[in-house]
């Protein structure tokens, strides 16, 4: 990355009077072939380069992007910025983060980019593509309505300069392998299953089995039962597994906090959650999704404990909500997730061990309310009774208040998929509201 | 062919209403022969028709927390995007200069989806097309209206919240504005301009009381210019989240079950975005996924009932002068008093149909290809009075504001997240409820539909479409009633 533009950015802005920026460079590539039914469908390619310019100026603050890098374009752009800035009225909590803060490193390797990107023959990847189509197109065709394949891979990276002293540098890849079929079901009905495959270096990638996968979960749900409505056990399978944990770490954002917009409020310390519950950030993990050493001010990342044993231990405190909270910054966001396991570890034993109860295996729309926790999801699932699957369900809703929900959680499992952004594993919980 | 140099607008810059093709050949830095010889590129492997979607758009935007404006944006996004389609396959590449050599190199790699080279394009005559009216007219550019004023216009909007009710602890406010410039060309010599203009304001308010803390957003979205920020607006909106948010604090959420849904006029046109409108989508029916895919000409719900996809209403967030491929904008008409009449077609499923395209071929920005998509989904009104929807009812609930909605295309199945509306008990509207998921399917809600009021209401919220990319889209709807939703609730 040719980074002279971002440091022609941060002259611009300090000659125009702010007191702090910080720049952010980005480039991208992306590439996709996808198959729709075996044949060629779609073939997409994209790269590009933008700065993301941030101004500080006695309290204000401004941010801005542009995809336009002639250094011509990028000063008169710096210029205009600046000038829409000083119109605003301070804040004294947006200020440029503590220099003691910040990452100071040569960010050494943390798995995050294949250096082989550039020289993996096209032929190779579709070779993925076609194993994947291969295994649903083997299905009986009186079954299979249509398949759809999709291989993708892209390579970023970022170079952020600000007026501290501060320099980072961060590059990812990442590879995909996605599945999905339609089937013929009852009347007009076309159940539908997906899977897929992800990695951030291209051997890592396993196509085996991705179409069966998405084969298999579209069969599941061939003519689904109703459910009574009532109370339930619930397993969340690791492919959903995340869709209960993120508003639980929104709520403990900075921005709600702050806002008094959340049901985390004073929750520092605090026995909230399950003393069965452990969340840890671990962020410089090697070749964990997510890794990395700083987030996007610069704040260096370090392994923390968000919940210990039910015990809430960290928000995440960008410098401007720590100034308005009147804390200690921490980290804007959680980089790695990792729930220590309990109770039986994969869907299949929670299932043994619950007895009776639903296997989420998709969510279908839902919302959760940030202020309250209220939430209420809409999903698809199996109904298992004596630890055995026995019937799909459909055109249900799982709802409850989150705070309540966690307090139940019975079980976390071993089994995190490798290929989530989010390794979270499956879950289980006692006497959710199903109807 | 040289590498142009656009002059960097901002939020002071001024922003003309008409884009003339001279303008655009001089502002993306090309003319007629360059671009029939880069379309000569994108097909040289056999490709059958190939466009090229010139965009420049800037969006700027204010933000009010803690009583103060005290942060700005502003956004410059520039480029070109090139597709090439042999038969239906697509191949879709895009640059971020528009010189001649980036964009022969984006129009080599989306040609590469066909296999048969040689040289297949015989260039057409270019014909220029004309908007038959122009759906978005600014009528005050934001010139007119600075940052100092908007400013202003966010302050009195904070207190006007903020006088209303004493509970309120934060009110949020966020207005941005946004302005395209478009320039299309294609294979056939199909090229047009258009200029694109939005403003948005999204307010929020947080309430608290004891310990009860609650919180409700509004919203409007228009294609238009500042005269967008009037008192008129100011009051409605404040009005609308003190009402919405009071409403919340004495809400709680419903017992769930199978019961009868009246959905209230205007934001309720999400059930028929995410029910019906994406299964009328033409790509999905294209590759037989979507339970509507053997529909075409049968009766899908009772008769009296018309259901439209209008890219024409003035100002519209979903409105546009032409679809993102150079087909003018229109209204289809989805279904006619009950039968299934036209899916949203672009050009891929048009010419798989063997019909024209309805202008429903939309992108985000030239990063994306198009893709059926819709822009403002409604039913028409019926004669009924809402009290007739209600009076009946023993046991159920009236929802009238919403925060988002799926659908489950092969099944049919859909959701929407009622953030409040009503308990019906006895034909009467009783206690208030929140935070509940309604699901149902697609064929049997439309089937369902046992009464429509003569009120329809088009919404004009901050509705956007995230099918594979984010698309201005918007709805409305008169009250109707269902006969049975699957209501989510505790037990």
């Amino acid at each position: 990355m040719k980074t002279n533009i971002a440091t022609i950015a941060l002259e611009a802005a300090l000659s125009c009077g702010m007191d702090g920026a910080r720049i952010t460079q980005s480039e991208g590539l992306q590439r996709a072939w996808s198959l729709l039914s075996g044949k060629p469908d779609r073939l997409q390619y994209a790269a590009g380069a933008s700065l993301s310019i941030q101004l500080y100026q006695d309290g204000r603050y401004g941010s801005f992007s542009t995809n336009r890098l002639e250094r011509e374009d990028v000063e008169a752009f710096v210029r205009r910025a600046a000038e829409s800035v000083r119109l605003l009225t301070p804040d004294p909590a947006y200020k440029m983060p503590d220099p003691a803060l910040l990452y100071r490193g040569d960010c050494p390797d943390l798995g995050q980019s294949d250096p082989n990107f550039d020289a993996i023959p096209e032929v190779a990847k579709k070779q993925l593509l076609y194993t994947a189509a291969q295994e649903l197109l083997s299905r009986p065709k009186s079954t299979l309505i249509a398949s759809e394949v999709e291989f993708g891979e892209s390579q970023e990276s970022c170079y952020i300069l600000d007026s501290c002293g501060f320099e980072g540098r961060s590059a990812q890849t990442y590879y995909t392998l996605s599945a999905e079929c339609s089937i013929r079901g009852k009347d007009d009905e076309k159940p539908q299953g997906w899977w897929y495959e992800a990695a951030q270096f291209f051997d890592q990638l396993r196509p085996e089995g991705c179409g069966n996968q998405a084969w298999e979960r579209a069969v599941r749900m061939l003519d689904p039962r109703p459910l009574p409505g009532g109370n339930y056990s619930v397993i969340l399978e690791n492919t959903v597994s995340s869709r209960l944990l993120s508003p639980v770490l929104a709520a403990l954002s900075g921005a709600s906090i702050y806002q008094q917009n959340s049901f985390l409020m004073d929750s520092l310390d605090k026995q909230l959650f399950s003393q069965h519950l452990t969340l840890l950030d671990e962020p410089l993990t090697y070749g964990a999704m997510g890794s990395r050493y700083f987030d996007s001010e610069g704040l260096a990342t370090k392994p923390r404990q968000i919940i210990d044993q039910g015990v809430v231990r960290t928000w995440f405190l960008n410098t401007y909500t720590a100034t308005k909270l009147g804390m200690q910054p921490t980290i804007e966001g959680i980089s790695v997730p990792v729930l220590q396991p309990f109770g039986p570890e994969t869907a299949a034993e929670m299932m043994q061990e619950l007895d009776r109860g639903v296997l989420i295996t998709s969510f279908n729309g839902g919302n959760s309310n940030g202020a309250t926790g209220d939430f209420s999801f809409g999903i698809e699932g199996i109904y298992f009774e004596n630890g055995q699957p026995q019937y799909p369900i459909r055109e249900m809703n799982i709802s409850g208040n989150l705070l309540s929900l966690w307090s139940r959680i019975c079980a976390v499992g071993k089994d995190s998929r490798q290929a989530a952004r989010w390794r979270i594993p499956s879950l289980a919980f006692e006497g959710v509201s199903l109807q | 062919m040289k590498e142009n140099k656009v002059m960097i607008e901002g939020a002071s810059a001024r922003r003309a209403s008409s884009f003339s093709l001279s303008e655009a050949y001089s502002f993306f830095g090309v003319d007629p022969d360059e671009l029939k010889q880069l379309t000569a590129i994108a097909l040289e492997k056999g490709g059958d028709y190939a466009d090229f979607y010139f965009e420049y758009s800037t969006s700027d935007d204010l933000m009010l927390r803690d009583g103060e404006v005290s942060s700005v944006g502003s956004h410059i996004d520039y480029g070109v995007g090139v597709r090439v389609l042999s038969g239906e396959m697509t191949g879709y590449a895009y640059a971020e200069k528009t010189d001649r050599e980036s964009i022969a190199s984006a129009a080599r790699m989306a040609a590469s989806i066909a296999d048969q080279p040689g040289n297949h394009y015989i260039a057409q005559e270019v014909v220029l097309l004309e908007a038959a009216s122009n759906r978005y007219p600014i009528l005050q550019d934001w010139e007119a209206y600075p940052v100092l004023m908007q400013k202003e216009f966010l302050k009195a909007l904070d207190e006007t919240v903020r006088s209303r009710d004493e509970r309120i602890i934060k009110v949020i406010a966020r207005l941005s504005h946004s302005y395209a410039k478009i320039f299309f060309f294609n294979s056939e010599g199909v090229q047009h301009t258009d200029v694109r203009p939005m403003a948005s304001l999204s307010l929020s308010c947080i309430m608290k009381s004891g310990t009860r803390v609650e919180n409700f957003s509004a919203s409007r979205s228009f294609r238009c210019g500042s005269e967008f920020l009037t008192d008129a607006l100011c009051l409605e909106l404040s009005d609308e989240v003190v009402r919405g948010c009071s409403r919340m604090m004495e809400a709680e959420q419903p017992a769930g079950g199978a019961m009868p849904v009246v959905m209230g006029a205007g934001g309720s046109g999400i059930l028929l975005h995410e029910a019906m409108g994406h299964a009328f989508e033409a790509d999905f029916n294209r590759k037989g996924t979507s339970i509507f895919a053997d529909k075409m000409g049968q009766r899908i719900c009772p008769s009296g009932i018309t259901i439209v996809d209008d890219g024409t209403l003035l100002a519209n967030r979903g409105s546009v002068n032409f679809d993102d491929e150079g087909v003018p904008g229109q209204r289809t008409v989805m279904v006619e008093d009950g039968i299934l009449t036209s899916y949203l077609h672009d050009r891929i499923s048009a010419r798989s149909y063997g019909v024209a395209p309805t202008g429903n071929g939309r992108r985000e920005s030239f990063r994306y290809m198009p893709l059926p998509r819709m822009r403002a989904t409604y039913m028409e009104s019926g004669t009924a009075s809402e009290e007739d929807l209600i009076r009946d009812i023993k046991k159920g609930i009236y929802v009238d504001h919403f925060s988002n909605g799926q659908v489950q295309i092969g099944v049919g199945d859909f959701t929407f997240y009622v953030k409040t509306g009503y308990l019906i008990e006895n034909g009467r509207l009783t206690r208030p409820i929140k935070d509940t998921n309604i699901i149902g399917n697609g064929p049997r809600a439309l089937a369902d539909m046992v009464a429509v009021a003569d009120n329809l209401k088009i919404d004009n919220g901050t509705w956007t479409c995230g099918k594979e990319q984010y698309c201005a889209v918007s709805c409305g709807m008169p009250s109707v009633l269902i006969r049975q939703l699957n209501v989510g609730g505790i037990s």
